[in-house]
């Protein structure tokens, strides 16, 4: 069943076409990646599904994007929360003058069962469990990252997007990250990854889309995408 | 020579300029922190409050009916500035915004004026409200302890509010990072409208005391304590509340003491000394005491 269905989107930040007319799926229950170099469009696309495109001054001019088989181009970014689409955008953006208990508490603005999703998310990151009472904006950058996907995990969303989940961070936090992933989607999240870690890519999702500027150059299983040339030579 | 009774009477009169200078500034620094915009249009809530009083209390309402009612409307009337004044500017540069509260203080004022005329109303206070404490040569007035007690209660209760309610802290968080806080389901068109009705009505129980101690309003009342809440809450850092209550209360003991304690002739400085402590505090803290620098994306 597909869950996330965009058709030929376009998206423009002024006279800037970001996003020229890409189209791809994701399937209930699946991890997809979106791989690409930077500026390719991939945050984005991102923006254009949560809806917050137009907080950063840009705007959805063609296509559409439909959720569980419903059109949302037109709902406001925060009723596609309470649809169950959360993004744990680029660069965090965790609330840095917050503690840590008090951005979960943001995160779980819109359920009824906060006290089982923060029980969820400290048992996927017992750090947080600990540091709860510390100031956000004090945390290491894996922490951050982490606080970031378990803020973005209390809403208990159907379809989770990770903007660079990986960026910046030592090869062994990555592994922490990429193990909780598998877990959230072993759980039954569906979760929409963008990326420009390969590697990471190629062992965690069941399909990978290739992304440049603003086009779908390739798409397919993991292993059959990165063999191809086209692709080994755009993503190096 | 300075008696202490005098020192006392100082002292108490700090502490009731403060309270109402860290209300405004209070509100001031919620509307800042969520829509970094300076609102210069919140000294003449406080005036809009205090003429909301004298009408309820002209239709016949007691005084404990009618606070609470021009409160609420004052309320109102946040909201519906935000709402036709300010929402239609988001997205676009914060200037616009500044310039546009700047005319809603412009219209305000001159609103009141046709309405009310621009004769000083004398504005009654309640008889329970009324009395003067004396002890010998030093004496206090109800209105006075009133003013003080009411801030710390509020300011208590507003801690509370932000750090443990989940729309308070949704409301610090939307102060953080408004693109995140929208991520995360929460609409910012409403977290915005519970400001300004909270801002709005604090300045319009600020009018209330004011009115109250001063015992006179009149359609420019609202601008010099517009201003000086604005000069306490960037001394205090803009968008702090501990800071606007600090910044409050050092403007307020400046202000006092520097008119009580300086020969008499030098009294007309009272509003100079204020912009020199906003000087000297930019120069040497340029975000404020408890200020932070604010990271724009
Ligand atoms: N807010 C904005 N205003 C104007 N142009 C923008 C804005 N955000 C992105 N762009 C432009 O849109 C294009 C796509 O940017 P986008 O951020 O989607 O790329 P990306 O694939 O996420 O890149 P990266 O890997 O560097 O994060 C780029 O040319 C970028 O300069
Ligand atoms: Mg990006």
């Amino acid at each position: 069943m597909t869950l996330l269905d965009v058709k030929d989107l376009f998206v423009s930040y002024g006279p800037l076409v970001a996003v020229q007319g890409i189209s791809f799926q994701v399937r209930k229950g699946q991890v997809v990646s979106l791989l690409g170099s930077n500026g390719a469009g991939k945050t984005t696309t991102l923006r254009a599904i949560s809806g917050t495109i137009s907080l950063v001054g840009g705007k959805v001019t063609g296509g559409s994007i439909s959720f569980e088989g419903q059109e949302i181009t037109k709902v406001p970014p925060h009723r596609r929360v309470r649809k169950g689409i959360s993004l744990v955008p680029e660069g965090r953006k965790i609330f840095h003058r917050l503690t840590v208990y008090e951005n979960l508490v943001v995160g779980g603005y819109t359920v009824k069962d906060f006290g089982d999703r923060l029980e969820f998310v400290y048992q996927l990151f017992p750090i947080l469990k600990e540091r709860r009472n510390q100031i956000a904006g004090s945390l290491s950058g894996g922490e951050q990252q982490m606080l970031a996907i378990a803020r973005g995990l209390m809403s208990n969303p159907k379809l989770l997007l990770l903007d660079e989940p990986s960026l910046g961070l030592a090869p062994r936090v990555v592994d922490v990250l990429y193990d909780a992933i598998s877990k959230i989607n072993e759980e039954g999240t569906t979760v929409l990854v963008v990326e420009q870690h390969v590697k990471k890519a190629l062992t965690h999702s069941h399909y990978i889309y290739v992304i440049q500027t603003g086009r779908i150059i390739a798409s397919g299983e993991p292993e059959e995408v990165l063999s191809m040339d086209m692709v080994k030579a755009y993503l190096g | 020579m300075v008696s202490a009774t005098y020192i006392l009477d100082l002292f108490i009169g700090s502490f009731v300029l403060w309270s109402m200078y860290a209300l405004l500034a209070i509100g001031m620094s919620i509307i800042y922190g969520i829509l970094r915009l300076i609102n210069f249009a919140h000294g003449a809530m406080l005036m809009v409050g205090a003429y909301f009083y004298i009408m309820f209390l002209s239709m016949g309402l007691d005084p404990i009916t009618s606070l609470p009612l021009s409160m609420a409307l004052g309320a109102v009337l946040g909201v519906t500035i935000d709402f036709f004044a300010y929402r239609p500017l988001r997205g676009g540069p914060e200037l616009s915004m500044l310039i546009t509260s700047l005319g809603v203080y412009i219209f305000l004022e001159n609103l009141v004026r046709i309405i009310a005329t621009p004769q000083p109303r004398v504005f009654p206070l309640p008889e329970f409200l009324k009395g003067v404490y004396r002890y010998g040569d030093f004496s206090v007035r109800v209105i006075e302890i009133f003013t003080i007690v009411l801030t710390l209660v509020l300011f208590a209760a507003l801690v509370l509010f932000f750090t443990k309610t989940k729309v308070g802290i949704a409301m610090r968080a939307t102060a953080d990072d408004l693109e995140a806080s929208v991520l995360m389901g929460i609409d910012a068109n409403r977290i915005i409208m519970i400001a300004f009705a909270l801002a709005s009505m604090v300045a319009a129980l600020t009018g209330f005391l004011w009115g109250g101690m001063y015992g006179q309003v009149d359609p420019t009342t609202g601008f010099m304590p517009g201003v000086k809440a604005f000069i306490a809450a960037v001394v205090g850092g803009i968008g702090s509340l501990t800071g606007s209550v600090l910044g409050g209360y050092i403007l307020g003991y400046a202000e006092i003491y520097s008119v009580g304690l300086l020969p008499p002739e030098y009294s007309g400085l009272r509003d100079g000394i204020s912009f020199l402590i906003l000087i000297i505090i930019l120069l040497i803290r340029p975000y404020g005491l408890f200020g932070r620098e604010v990271e724009r994306v």
